[in-house]
C-alpha cells in the first residue's frame, strides 16, 4: 500500500508517541527487575537504581529453595485462570445477548438487577459464611473460582452495550428470516460478530484471576492448595514474621533477602503472563481484527 | 420502572431471606456446668477434639507429625485430641475475623489487646471467670498475672508466661560504639530516665564526625512512639498515666512537658541530619537498617536477652542504652492472651485442655520446636538445638514463638541463650516497678466512635512529630487541638471514672 | 391475539433460559449476601447472628459523620475519582485511536502489551517503585535535583505534587484497561464509514470527531456511568501505600477507604465497617440512579437501565 504523504507524517508522530508511552509503561518495571537482582544491602544503602553496584540472585534463590512448591503453585494457578476465564466468558455472553435486545421483555429490570450488584454487596463476612459454610467450598480449587470473579456485573453491561452499539439489528432480522432461533443467533452471529470485545473481556478475566490473592486468603487454610499469588504473599509475611521475631540461634535465617524478595516475588508473580503473553496477543489481535471484518 | 423494579426485588428478598440462615449455637446451656465441682477425667467417653488455633513462624512440612504426637500426648492424659490450626500473623488477621463472626469450630485462639472490646461485644469469647475452677494451674503459674485480663467483671483470657515489661532501648553496633570509646555506663543518669539524652546526641554527633555517610539512627520507633516505656495507657493512648504509672490521674501524654522533650530531642537529630530522612515514611525495620551496614542504631523495645536476639537479627555485635526504667502495667502482660471461643461445644473441656497447656512440658516443646529427635534434640547443657544435618532452612518445624505460647519456661530454651534463662526472666520480672493501676484495663465500647476518630488523628500526626520532621510547637498545637475536636476529653473523662470505680473496688 | 403472544413467549423463552446461569450466580454471589446489609443496623454479636442481634439505629455510622476532616475526606475521595474518570477516559481513548491507526502489526502488538503490564503489578509492588523515585534519602528525584544544583525535596512532607502524582499512578496502572475496551470498540466500526470518509476527502481529525468518536459513544458512556457508581469508593493502596501513609499527607490523600482503615485500625467490630460500605453504596446508586435517568432523557438507547 502507498500511503500519502500526510499519511506517512501521521504514522511518524503516533509511533513516536505510542513508542515514548511504551516506555513510560515498561521502564518502572525494568526498575522492579533490575531492583529483584540487587544485592540487599545494596538496595538499602544506595536505593533504587537501574544499574545496581552489586548483583545478586539470592532472592530468587529463595524463592526457589522449594521449587516443587512454587510449580505446584503456578499449575493451581493457570487451571483456576483457564476454568474460571472459560466459564466467566460463557456466562458473561449468555446473559449480555439476551440484555442487549432492546425489544426483550422486563429487559431493563433484569439489566438493573446486574448493574445493582455492582453497588451493593452484603460485605465480606455474609460472602464468606455462604460460600465457605453453606456450599463448602473451602480448600477447594473452587474457592478461587467461585466467590466475586465468575461473572461480574461490570463486564456484562460492557459487552451487552458492545452487542448493542455494534452489531447491527438487521443481522438478526436476517438470521429470523432465515428460519433460525435464538440460540442459533447467538452462536452463529454474536459470538463471531463479538469476538474483539469478548477477547478484550476475556483478557481482563484471565488477568484478574491470575492476579487475585484474595479469595485463598479467606477460602484456602491448606498449604498444598495456594495458588501462586497466595503463595507468594504468604512468603513476604513469613519472612517478615520471621525477620522480626526470631531469636537466639536463627542466624543462617539472616541471609534472607527482605527488602528485594518482594521485587523478586512481584517478578515471579508475572513472569509466565511476560513469556505467554506474546503468543497469546497473536491470537487477541487476530480476534480482533476478525470482528472488524464485516459490513 | 422503579415500581416494577421494586417489586421484583422484594419478591426476590423474600425468597432468599428463608434460604439464608446465619446463626451461631446458642451456649448459655453449657454455663451450668462451669458452677459445678471439676470432674476427675473420664477415659471412657469418646475424646472431644479440641480445635486450637495458634500463631506460628511459618507452616512447617512436619506440621501433622507434630499434631499427631500432641494428640498421643493428650490422649493419654487427657482422652482429647487436638486439631491444631497453624496460622502465621498475615493469614491470623485475615481469616479469624471470618472464623468469629460466622461462628465457626473453634474451642481456643490468641487474642489481641486491641481487640478484647470488640470481642467481649460481639460474644466471641467466653468470660474464663466463670470457668475457674478448671483453671487453677493457670492462675498457679501464671500468679498475680492471671487476673490482669480483665475487663470489668470480664475475664477474657490468660496470658503467656514471659518478660513483663518492655523498656525501651537504643541498640547500637558495638564496633563502632566501642571505637569512638564509649560504655554503656556512660549514658546512665540519676533522672526519671536513668539515661542522659544529651549523651547519645553527644553519640550521634561523634558517630557522625566520624563516618559522615553513615546513618546514626533509622527504623521504626523512638522514644514519643514508645508510649508503654514511660506511663500506663490502660489499653489505648487516649488517657495515660504519667511517670511509669505511679499517679491515678489520668492525663493527655501528648501535652506532657514529657512528650515534648522526646519531641525536640528528635527534632534536633533530625534537624543535624544524625537521623535517616525517610525515617517517617519507610516501614523497614531499624534490624535490617543495621544488617545492611550503613545505620549506627535504632530504638525498639528490650528485655534481658536482646542483645542476643539482635545479634541473630543484625549479623552485628550490638550494645544496648536502655531508654527508660523497667515497669510492669497491664497491658504488658494483656497485649496478647489465650482465649476461649464461644464457638466452642465444649467450654468445659476447652478449659481443661488450656490449663493443662501451661504445666505439660512436653506440649509446649511440641508447639514451639516440633517433635524430639526431628526438629530438635537435647544438646550436653540442656538446651534445645537442631539436630545433626537439620538447620533453619530444611527444619520441618520450628517456631520460636514462645511468647505466645501458653508456658515456654515449661518447656526448652533454644541453644544460644543462657542455660538459666527463666531465671533470669523471673528475677527481672520480680523487680520491676509496677502501674498503680496495675490489673485495670479500659473498656472502650462507651466510647467507640470518638475513639475511632481519635485513632485517625494520632495516625496523623504522631509519626512526624515524635521522629520530629515536622516543627515541634506547630505540630504539637495542630495534634493537641485535632485531639481535643476528635473527643479526647469525652475518652480522658470515662478513662478516669472507670478507673476510679476499679481503684475503689480494691480496697 | 393470545396465540401471538404465545408465539413471541415460545420465541423469547430460550433468551430467558440463557440467563439462568447468570441469575442463578448473581443470587448466590451476591443478592443473598447481601441481607449482610443489615449489620450496618445492628449490634452484631455472633451467639445472636446477624438477624437476631439488637438493632442500633444509625450509631455505626457516627463516627463517619462527626469527624472534622469529613469534609476534606469526601472532597478528596470525590474529586480524585472525578480527575480518574477524565484523565483515563481522555488519555485512554487518545491511546486507542493512535494504536489502531498503527500500520505496523509488531509495533501495533507491543504498544498494546506494554499499556497494559502496569495492571499486573500489584498496588504495593507500585507503592516501593514511588518510593524508588521520591525517596528523601537516596531517590531518583532527588538525585537529580542535587545534580542540577537544587535542593533535594521532601516528597512525603510537601502536598504540592501529591494530587498530581495520584493521578499520574492511576493513569500509569489503570489506563490499559479502558484503552482496550476503546480498541475493541473502535473495531467493531464498519470500515466501509471510512472508506466513504477518504473519498470525501475527509482529513484524519474529521474522521476521528465525525466517525470514530460518535461510534465509541456508548462505550464512553456505559463506562462514565458505572465510575460514577464507585464515586464514593477509593483504592486504598494508591492513597494509603503509594503515599507511605504519611500524616503530612493526609490533607490531599485521605479519603473514605483510608479513614476507615485508620479509624477502626484498633477496634475492628463488622456493624461499622459495613456502616462505610453502605454509605458508599447509597451515594453510588443516587448518583448512578440519576445519572443514568439524565442519559434516558438524552438518548434512550445509551442508558444502562
Amino acid at each position: 500500500m502507498v500511503l500519502s504523504k500526510g499519511s506517512r507524517i501521521y504514522q511518524i508522530i503516533i509511533n513516536i508517541v505510542l513508542l515514548l508511552v511504551t516506555l513510560f509503561m515498561i521502564l518502572p518495571l525494568v526498575l522492579l527487575f533490575m531492583s529483584s537482582v540487587t544485592d540487599e544491602n545494596t538496595l538499602i544503602v544506595n536505593g533504587y537504581s537501574f544499574f545496581p553496584a552489586k548483583f545478586s540472585l539470592d532472592a530468587y534463590r529463595y524463592i526457589m529453595t522449594n521449587s516443587a512448591t512454587v510449580f505446584r503453585a503456578y499449575g493451581i494457578t493457570i487451571l483456576v485462570t483457564a476454568v474460571g476465564t472459560t466459564l466467566s466468558i460463557i456466562m458473561v455472553t449468555l446473559m449480555a445477548f439476551p440484555l442487549s435486545l432492546r425489544d426483550l421483555p422486563g429487559r431493563n429490570v433484569l439489566s438493573f438487577l446486574v448493574f445493582f450488584t455492582m453497588l451493593f454487596n452484603g460485605g465480606l463476612v455474609p460472602t464468606y459464611i455462604l460460600w465457605s459454610s453453606t456450599i463448602g467450598i473451602k480448600n477447594t480449587i473452587w474457592a478461587y473460582i467461585l466467590p466475586n470473579f465468575l461473572m461480574s456485573a461490570f463486564n456484562v453491561i460492557l459487552v451487552r452495550t458492545y452487542f448493542q452499539s455494534s452489531i447491527p439489528y438487521d443481522l438478526y432480522e436476517a438470521a429470523k428470516i432465515d428460519g433460525a432461533n435464538y440460540p442459533t443467533i447467538y452462536w452463529r452471529v454474536v459470538l463471531p460478530l463479538g469476538k474483539p470485545i469478548i477477547v478484550t473481556i476475556g483478557l481482563f478475566t484471565g488477568l484478574t484471576y491470575w492476579n487475585d490473592w484474595t479469595n485463598g486468603l479467606y477460602y484456602i487454610t491448606s498449604s498444598s492448595m495456594l495458588s501462586i499469588q497466595s503463595l507468594l504473599n504468604k512468603m513476604i509475611q513469613d519472612i517478615q514474621a520471621l525477620s522480626a521475631l526470631s531469636t537466639a540461634d536463627s542466624g543462617s535465617l539472616m541471609n534472607i533477602p527482605q527488602v528485594s524478595i518482594r521485587m523478586a516475588i512481584a517478578f515471579v508473580a508475572i513472569l509466565p503472563i511476560l513469556i505467554i503473553y506474546p503468543f497469546l496477543q497473536k491470537y487477541f489481535a487476530s480476534g480482533i481484527m476478525l470482528g472488524a471484518v464485516k459490513g | 420502572m422503579s415500581k416494577k423494579i421494586l417489586s421484583l426485588l422484594l419478591a426476590l428478598l423474600f425468597v432468599v431471606a428463608s434460604l439464608s440462615g446465619c446463626t451461631a449455637k446458642d451456649s448459655s446451656s453449657d454455663k451450668d456446668a462451669a458452677n459445678g465441682e471439676p470432674s476427675e477425667i473420664n477415659f471412657d467417653e469418646e475424646p472431644y477434639t479440641i480445635n486450637f488455633l495458634y500463631l506460628v513462624a511459618m507452616e512447617g512440612t512436619d506440621q501433622q507429625k507434630v499434631n499427631d504426637a500432641v494428640n498421643e500426648l493428650t490422649l493419654k492424659e487427657l482422652n482429647m485430641k487436638v486439631n491444631m490450626i497453624p496460622m502465621t500473623f498475615g493469614t491470623y488477621m485475615s481469616q479469624l475475623p471470618l472464623m468469629l463472626s460466622s461462628g465457626e469450630d473453634l474451642d481456643i485462639f490468641p487474642a489481641m489487646a486491641n481487640q478484647f472490646a470488640t470481642y467481649i461485644e460481639s460474644k466471641y469469647i467466653v468470660n474464663c471467670d466463670d470457668y475457674a475452677a478448671y483453671t487453677k494451674d493457670i492462675y498457679e503459674v501464671l500468679g498475680e498475672d492471671a487476673a490482669a485480663g480483665y475487663v470489668g467483671d470480664f475475664l477474657v483470657g490468660f496470658s503467656n508466661v514471659k518478660e513483663r515489661s518492655y523498656p525501651a532501648g537504643l541498640v547500637c553496633r558495638k564496633d563502632i560504639f566501642e571505637e569512638l570509646g564509649y560504655k554503656v555506663e556512660d549514658f546512665a543518669a540519676d533522672n526519671q530516665y536513668g539515661v542522659d539524652f544529651d549523651k547519645i546526641t553527644e553519640l550521634f554527633a561523634a558517630v557522625k564526625a566520624k563516618y559522615p555517610d553513615m546513618i546514626c539512627l533509622d527504623g521504626t520507633s523512638t522514644m514519643g512512639i514508645q508510649t508503654e516505656s514511660y506511663g500506663d495507657n490502660m489499653g489505648n493512648v487516649f488517657g495515660y498515666l504519667e511517670g511509669y504509672g505511679q499517679t491515678t490521674t489520668v492525663t493527655n501524654w501528648f501535652e506532657s512537658d514529657e512528650f515534648r522533650m522526646f519531641a525536640e530531642i528528635n527534632r534536633e537529630w533530625f534537624t543535624s541530619g544524625y537521623v535517616s530522612t525517610d525515617i517517617a515514611v519507610n516501614s523497614d525495620s531499624g534490624e535490617i537498617k543495621v544488617k545492611a551496614g550503613n545505620c549506627f542504631s535504632y530504638i525498639t523495645n528490650v528485655k534481658p536477652n536482646t542483645d542476643i536476639e539482635k545479634l541473630a537479627q543484625t549479623g552485628y555485635e550490638v550494645v544496648v542504652v536502655p531508654l527508660s526504667k523497667p515497669m510492669k502495667h497491664t497491658n504488658a502482660v494483656t497485649a496478647d492472651l489465650l482465649v476461649v471461643a464461644n464457638a466452642s461445644k465444649d467450654k468445659v473441656k476447652a478449659f481443661q485442655f488450656l490449663n493443662w497447656s501451661y504445666k505439660s512440658k512436653e506440649f509446649n516443646d511440641l508447639i514451639n520446636w516440633g517433635v524430639e529427635g526431628l526438629d530438635w534434640v537435647e544438646n550436653e547443657d540442656g538446651l534445645a538445638c537442631y539436630p545433626e544435618g537439620v538447620d533453619a532452612f530444611n527444619v520441618g518445624y520450628h517456631n520460636d514463638f514462645g511468647f505466645i505460647y501458653p508456658n515456654q519456661m515449661a518447656g526448652h530454651p533454644w541453644v544460644g541463650n543462657p542455660t538459666n534463662i527463666w531465671d533470669i526472666y523471673a528475677e527481672y520480672n520480680a523487680n520491676t516497678a509496677k502501674s498503680q493501676a496495675f490489673g485495670f484495663m479500659f473498656n472502650s465500647v462507651p466510647v467507640e466512635t470518638e475513639i475511632a476518630q481519635l485513632n485517625s488523628v494520632y495516625e496523623q500526626y504522631y509519626k512526624d512529630i515524635a521522629f520530629g520532621v515536622i516543627d515541634v510547637d506547630q505540630g504539637l498545637a495542630d495534634f493537641n487541638k485535632a485531639l481535643y475536636d476528635a473527643g479526647l476529653q469525652k475518652v480522658i473523662d470515662e478513662k478516669q471514672r472507670q478507673l476510679d470505680e476499679w481503684l475503689a473496688n480494691q480496697k | 391475539m393470545k396465540s401471538k403472544t404465545l408465539a413471541k413467549l415460545k420465541d423469547y423463552l430460550p433468551l430467558y433460559l440463557m440467563m439462568i446461569p447468570g441469575l442463578a450466580y448473581l443470587i448466590i454471589n451476591n443478592y443473598i449476601p447481601m441481607f449482610g446489609i443489615v449489620v450496618a443496623f445492628k449490634k452484631f454479636n455472633v451467639v445472636d447472628g446477624i438477624y437476631r442481634s439488637p438493632w442500633n439505629g444509625l450509631k455505626n455510622f457516627e463516627y463517619l459523620f462527626t469527624s472534622n476532616d469529613a469534609g476534606t475526606i469526601i472532597r478528596n475521595t470525590m474529586l480524585y475519582n472525578v480527575a480518574f474518570i477524565i484523565v483515563n477516559n481522555v488519555v485512554g481513548i487518545i491511546l486507542a485511536i493512535m494504536i489502531c491507526d498503527v500500520l505496523h502489526d509488531s509495533l501495533k502488538k507491543l504498544y498494546q502489551s506494554s499499556i497494559l503490564l502496569p495492571f499486573l503489578v500489584s498496588i504495593v509492588v507500585v507503592s516501593y517503585i514511588v518510593f524508588a523515585l521520591l525517596s528523601h534519602e537516596n531517590g531518583m528525584f532527588n538525585a537529580i535535583l542535587k545534580a542540577s544544583g537544587k535542593d533535594p525535596a521532601q516528597w512525603y512532607n510537601d502536598t504540592t505534587w501529591w494530587p498530581l502524582i495520584l493521578i499520574v499512578v492511576n493513569c500509569w496502572k489503570g489506563v490499559g484497561y479502558g484503552t482496550l475496551i476503546y480498541i475493541a470498540a473502535i473495531a467493531g466500526i464498519d470500515n466501509s464509514f471510512y472508506e466513504a470518509a477518504e473519498l470525501d476527502g475527509a482529513s484524519k481529525l474529521q474522521q476521528i470527531t465525525h466517525i470514530t468518536l460518535p461510534c465509541i459513544v456508548p462505550s464512553i458512556i456505559t463506562l462514565m456511568i458505572m465510575s460514577v457508581g464507585r464515586i464514593f469508593y477509593s483504592d486504598f493502596g494508591l492513597f494509603y501505600q503509594v503515599p507511605q501513609n504519611s500524616g503530612s499527607l493526609y490533607s490531599v490523600t485521605n479519603t473514605i477507604d483510608t479513614y476507615v482503615y485508620r479509624a477502626l485500625i484498633a477496634s475492628g467490630g463488622i456493624g461499622r465497617s459495613s456502616a462505610a460500605g453502605v454509605l458508599q453504596s447509597v451515594v453510588g446508586f443516587v448518583l448512578v440512579v440519576s445519572v443514568n435517568a439524565l442519559v434516558r432523557k438524552i438518548s434512550k438507547e445509551n442508558a444502562i437501565f
